[in-house]
């Protein structure tokens, strides 16, 4: 992620690279998780 | 509006945690699913990394779409793959983190049926209108639609995607009305619909397709564009 020719390659596309270790990427699944959970759920979307 | 994550990763199935194991990987070729059509970020974005994996680890790395189900079937596929760490998924926050919420019929279960390897890219949402709406920023976006309730139309890629929950959480947070207007697929496609746009001009197009692409670019120099978050969506 970090080599100058994928990353740039990745910003090209709008993308924004972000090199994080394991831990860190699981935090933010566990994170996310909880929070559109707790969205769909504030908002009433029925699940389809 | 909060920023809309659409991290991209690789997680590959749980079960791979043998030391002895660990030594000799890899010693076969791996694949990595991608559950999303050629031509989708996630797609362009596995092919970017996998020839540079494959030169690391000194084995193929072999790239393999299976799209459907909003990336739903490519990760039951993973998940259902032999959990040795040879099949790896190129997930995204779609359906990892809405889909479980958002689907009655989840096959998989995205916190257990996954371990995650490494978080590669994130990228924004962004609300684009055209020149014609009687605003010029989320705010008056906002006065706009508590003024003339129902009429504010936003164009999204699909009920339930990232960026109609992220539309409801600004409606939540704004206390305004809007009528949605899902369609089917990628964004590109609401934006594609220009004549009915045009006759109604005060639908918005929500967008999480990446900023640089050009049907988002060439919209957004023909419209008016809002920037939905300022931060980088990865700050915490």
């Amino acid at each position: 992620m970090k080599l100058p020719e994928v990353s740039d390659k990745l910003v090209t596309a709008g993308l924004i690279v972000v090199a994080e270790s394991p831990e860190y990427f699981g935090e933010v699944i566990r994170s996310d998780y909880a929070k559109y959970g707790k969205l769909v759920r504030d908002i009433g979307f029925q699940p389809q | 509006m909060k920023e809309l994550r659409v991290f991209v990763l690789s997680a590959f199935a749980l079960g791979f945690a043998s030391a002895a194991l660990a030594q000799l990987y890899p010693a076969k070729p791996i694949k990595i699913v991608i559950p999303f059509p050629p031509g989708n970020t996630m797609d362009i974005m596995t092919r970017l990394i996998a020839p540079k994996m494959s030169e690391r680890l000194g084995q193929p790395i072999v790239a393999e779409n299976r799209p459907g189900a909003s990336g739903m079937l490519g990760l039951d596929f993973v998940a259902k793959a032999a959990p040795d760490g040879y099949t790896l998924a190129a997930g995204q926050g779609g359906n990892l983190v809405v889909l479980p919420h958002t689907s009655k019929n989840i096959p998989y279960d995205a916190l257990k049926d996954f371990l995650p390897i490494a978080v590669s890219t994130t990228n924004y949402l962004g609300i684009v209108a055209y020149p014609e709406v009687p605003f010029k920023s989320i705010g008056e976006m906002i006065s706009y639609a508590k003024a003339n309730p129902g009429k504010l139309t936003v164009a999204t890629n699909g009920e339930g995607g990232f960026p109609h929950l992220a539309f409801e959480h600004l409606r939540v947070m704004g206390s305004f009305t809007f009528t949605h207007v899902p369609y089917k697929g990628s964004a590109a496609r609401a934006f594609r619909s220009g004549p009915t746009h045009r006759r109604r001009p005060r639908r918005f197009a929500a967008t999480s397709r990446a900023a640089g692409s050009a049907t988002s670019r060439r919209r957004e120099r023909r419209g008016r564009s809002f920037s939905s978050s300022t931060t980088r969506s990865t700050t915490r």
